[in-house]
């Protein structure tokens, strides 16, 4: 008798699941710790949110959502492309602040602090998503898909590139290839994905405020990508179910929810550091974390 | 013999160091996994078995069918800064309870922090788990604004007994509110203004719908009346630090301030902070600013003039007491009237969201905060008193 | 005039807090050589201590101020010995302590949070009244202590690594800890210390704002923020370029609010973060650049 719950589970594992595998495509396989990905998957919701609520069809705000948050992955690529480790996480996550910041304040557009109430579900062709088993439905068509490609690319030369330039950069480059042009490519299918994430995620909730995007958001898909393992699709996507579905049974405890708020973060603090310290890992990673 | 010996050391060939680290760094893989699936599956169990024993999930398909017990939302900031209205709405909406006499009512108790994201997290969960048909919320007119697309979507009631941006007025049929809109307590106040002999004003308000909506009629109705607004600055929700808006607002050089917010933290460091800066200048503010936390300020906000809507007949104000051992609170009385409203329409036998919505257009009664009938969109209309701080209290102007 | 000399001011005491938050972390990373973000958590902390000692359980003024000092030097040592020194004996790189102390700066926020509430609280200590006035712009009481104990305290630190043994063993120790030890210098002690010290600042700076502000449990992540801005404004690889970047910080964001509306204020501290650390990491002052 808890369908209703459990579909709604099941589709914010979807969304953050297409998320967490961008990530893990970026940090994973590309070795860039991007510690701003909230703000792609936070670009993605507000394109297709803005669209959407100006009549713009799905199809379309989905899509642009992906190639906005892209092309700003990119953008952040170009932009550090000299840094390295934790100079390069640093000022990924800059680069989230910063996307916070103007998405509070370009009240014009955004509308600041007020958020994007009134974000209608999607609506595909003629075929009107309703109710939240029909989102599933498409969300699970979404995310098979995605892994699907992410898949193909991981195991495709290309892949494999990117390994080879996590693994040893500098021997990549002596070997001739362009390692820029890899992080770019590699920083716009990562972003493209957040972006479509942060699509659904704004077409399913309804409702998106910059607050959303911001710390408590990026504790989250780091639990869950570093949990995962670094360097596997598995990792990111079991990662992802056991992350979400605990945060949820929180919901359940006895307890009043202003404990619940912070509690959930400290869980994740706590699985952070107990995984950094013991299995830097992860659950599935092939490799440890740098 | 050596060669049979040889082959068999071909067979048993040993693994290499890389293949063995491989295989057991599999095993421990696929070991860790298991152990956390198996671990989860055992939690899940563990809370179905104890949320089924608890709580009645519906199917999801009609939300407010017809059921023994009529389920009412609360969606309110029970936590957070704004807590001391929720808390004061909540009693207001529990007193109601006991006065109609319903036996068949459960609310179910949503806390939302008057932020946009709870609200719409709570209205979720309350449409599709907890069934309700109705929603008494929220506090803050961000969130009642962030939640009301949701509610009429679904055909489900929301009645807020104390936001009062001019937008809720559109925000759909399914949406009411048992407290004036701001349309008209900027107007009021604005003449307020004036009428002390003040012609150049400036605004500090809160940046969120509560606060804008406000400053924009407060702006247009004062400057309509022949008045001027030389200055209006906003500050983040909850922020403490407004000096630098204080600072450009003193440079503007205006007769009075008006501040607009509905955070208790704000407003005390506002008052805290015009005193520090030594700004002598007349301090008005909006019944956001009629709280506890304000009046504790005493000498700092000592002058301090507020416009604000009822806050309850004499009558109220003793079974208040009473009941709590308390002054009635900002909002209690319209809590209490948006309780009595849909008290109403369940006695008429209102069931779900359509039928009770249907049923509070027709709703006409004395409430405890002023007559109580909804326009066609859903609002009241409204009287407004002026109070002053004096020495720590809130005193009739 | 009187405005750009009350914003020259507010920028000064809002400088003043983050260079506070800057030396101390500059310190640690200098000595350290990683990034301890969850000094900010030192901050936060420290004005809960002090709310809990003296508005709660109601301990004389400078018997809460100094216990709270204590406290939060020694949380950082704790953080240290419990946390980041079994990574490094571990090997773990920059990006794992990175994140490590990120975690902890999370958790240490939620508790906060968790057991006081999200409101804000107010330590009353100082009356509530008009500042003193000079030329058209007003400071108050509390702010002019702010503003002389950063100095006094920076001009301490100064002399510390400057004149003292131990301050120039952990100069010795951020040149090249290799030759320290080899020289005999322990530098497991010198970290202890680094910790021990970049916490009371950052929990002196916790005090300050705790007295002229009020303190929310949210507090420590933003002013770790503009403490590691300020820091790379100034440059990172030295105590004093952190100390001058945050003053810089705190003149930008106050003098860019007179002309931009004042929910910029944040805006300009992370456009500038940004800026820095993809034009100029080394920041102002430049110097040594890491290598790795």
């Amino acid at each position: 008798m808890i369908f209703p719950y459990l579909i709604h589970i099941l589709i914010l594992i979807g969304i953050y699941l297409i998320l967490a595998v961008s990530l893990n495509l970026s940090l994973g396989y590309a070795g860039l710790l991007s510690l701003g990905h909230v703000a792609l998957f936070g670009i993605g919701a507000y394109t297709s949110a803005l669209l959407n609520i100006n009549g713009v069809p799905f199809v379309f705000s989905f899509l642009l959502a992906g190639l906005l948050a892209g092309f700003f992955g990119f953008l952040l690529a170009f932009a550090t492309g000299k840094l390295k480790g934790d100079y390069y996480a640093l000022a990924s996550l800059g680069f989230a602040f910063v996307v916070y910041s103007l998405l509070l304040n370009l009240t014009e557009i955004t509308r600041g602090p007020l958020g994007i109430p009134g974000i209608s579900k999607p609506q595909i062709f003629g075929w009107a998503i309703k109710d939240n088993f029909s989102y599933l439905i498409f969300l699970a068509l979404v995310c098979f898909v995605s892994i699907f490609l992410i898949n193909k690319i991981v195991n495709s030369g290309f892949g494999k590139l990117l390994g080879a330039m996590r693994d040893d950069e500098t021997g990549l480059r002596i070997l001739g290839k362009d390692t820029k042009k890899l992080k770019y490519k590699t920083m716009f299918v990562s972003g493209f994905f957040a972006g479509i994430s942060g699509s659904l995620f704004a077409h399913y909730i309804g409702f998106i405020d910059p607050n959303t995007f911001y710390i408590s958001e990026l504790v989250l898909i780091l639990t869950i990508v570093i949990l995962g393992g670094i360097a596997s699709l598995k990792g990111s996507i079991t990662a992802t179910f056991v992350v979400i579905v605990l945060s949820e049974l929180m919901r359940f405890l006895p307890l009043p929810s202003a404990i619940i708020g912070p509690g959930r973060q400290i869980v994740y603090a706590i699985v952070l550091i107990i995984i950094l310290m013991f299995r830097p890992r992860g659950l599935l990673g092939r490799i440890d974390l740098e | 013999m050596p060669e049979r010996e040889d082959n068999e050391d071909e067979d048993e060939e040993e693994e290499t160091p890389r293949e063995a680290r491989k295989r057991k760094q599999q095993k421990s893989n696929n070991f860790a996994t298991v152990a956390v699936v198996i671990i989860l599956i055992l939690l899940s169990g563990y809370v179905y078995m104890g949320v089924t024993g608890n709580a009645i999930f519906g199917l999801g398909e009609k939300k407010g069918t017809v059921q023994e017990t009529i389920k009412i939302g609360f969606m309110g900031p029970l936590s957070g800064d704004a807590a001391s209205y929720g808390h004061g709405i909540k009693r207001g909406v529990e007193l109601a309870l006991k006065d109609s006499g319903l036996t068949n009512v459960e609310i179910i108790y949503e806390d939302t922090k008057c932020e946009g994201k709870e609200a719409v997290n709570a209205i979720n969960k309350l449409i599709n788990i907890d069934g309700v048909s109705v929603i008494i919320g929220e506090v803050c007119s961000g969130a009642t604004l962030a939640a009301a697309p949701i509610a009429e979507e679904n055909q489900v009631v929301m009645i807020s007994a104390s936001s009062t941006s001019p937008k809720i007025t559109d925000a759909g049929d399914y949406i009411f509110r048992a407290i004036p809109s701001d349309a008209l307590q900027g107007r009021f106040a604005a003449n307020l203004v004036y009428k002390m002999n003040i012609t150049n004003l400036s605004i500090l308000y809160g940046n969120e719908e509560y606060g804008i909506g406000f400053k924009d009629v407060l702006k247009e109705s004062f400057e309509e009346l022949g008045g001027n607004v030389t200055a209006a600055e906003s500050f983040e929700r909850g922020s403490s630090d407004l000096r630098t808006q204080l600072t450009k607002i003193r440079q503007a050089k205006p007769q009075a301030i008006f501040i607009i917010s509905n955070s208790p933290d704000s407003a005390v460091a506002a008052l805290k902070q015009i005193k520090q800066l030594g700004m002598k200048i007349k301090v008005f503010g909006s019944e956001g600013l009629k709280g506890p936390e304000v009046a504790a300020t005493k000498a700092t906000g000592e002058g301090l003039i507020i416009t604000s809507v009822s806050a309850g007949t004499e009558e109220f104000f003793e079974k208040y007491y009473r009941e709590y051992g308390l002054q009635p609170e900002p909002f209690s009385s319209q809590a209490y009237d948006s309780f009595t409203a849909l008290a109403e329409t369940i006695k008429k036998g209102a069931k779900t969201g359509t039928e009770i919505k249907n049923a509070l257009y027709g709703i006409s009664f004395s409430g405890v905060s002023g007559e109580i009938e909804f326009d066609s969109d859903g609002d009241v209309s409204g009287n407004y008193d002026v109070y002053q701080l004096k020495n720590g209290t809130f005193v009739l102007f | 005039m009187s405005l750009l000399l009350q914003v020259a001011i507010n920028g000064l005491i809002a400088g003043s807090i983050y260079a506070l938050v800057s030396s101390g972390f500059s310190l640690i990373y200098n000595t350290n050589k990683f990034m301890h973000f969850a000094h900010g958590a030192s901050v936060a902390v420290s004005g809960y201590f002090l709310y809990g000692f003296f508005a709660i359980i109601k301990l004389n003024f400078f018997y809460s101020l100094s216990l709270t000092l204590i406290f939060s030097a020694l949380l950082g040592l704790l953080i240290y010995r419990i946390i980041y020194l079994p990574l490094q004996n571990r090997k773990a790189s920059n990006v794992i302590l990175l994140i490590a102390s990120i975690s902890i700066l999370i958790l240490l926020q939620n508790l906060i949070l968790l057991l006081f509430g999200a409101n804000v609280k107010d330590i009353e200590f100082v009356e509530v009244k008009k500042g003193l006035e000079f030329f058209g712009a007003v400071i108050t009481l509390t702010q002019i202590v702010i503003l002389l104990t950063a100095v006094l305290f920076f001009i301490f630190l100064y002399f510390f690594m400057n004149k003292t043994i131990l301050g120039k063993n952990m100069r010795a120790v951020s040149e090249n800890k290799e030759l320290a030890s080899i020289v005999g210098i322990n530098s497991r002690k010198i970290s202890d210390f680094s910790f021990l010290i970049g916490s009371f600042l950052g929990g002196a700076a916790g005090i300050l704002i705790a007295v002229e502000q009020n303190i929310t449990p949210t507090m420590g992540t933003i002013l770790m923020i503009k403490g590691f801005t300020g820091a790379v404004i100034g440059g990172i690889s030295s105590v004093p370029a952190a100390v001058l970047g945050s003053y810089l910080l705190g003149l930008a964001e106050n003098f860019g609010i007179v002309f931009l509306p004042s929910g910029y204020k944040d805006a300009i501290s992370f456009v500038l973060l940004f800026l820095f650390l993809l034009f100029r990491p080394e920041g102002i002052i430049g110097g040594k650049r890491r290598t790795k």
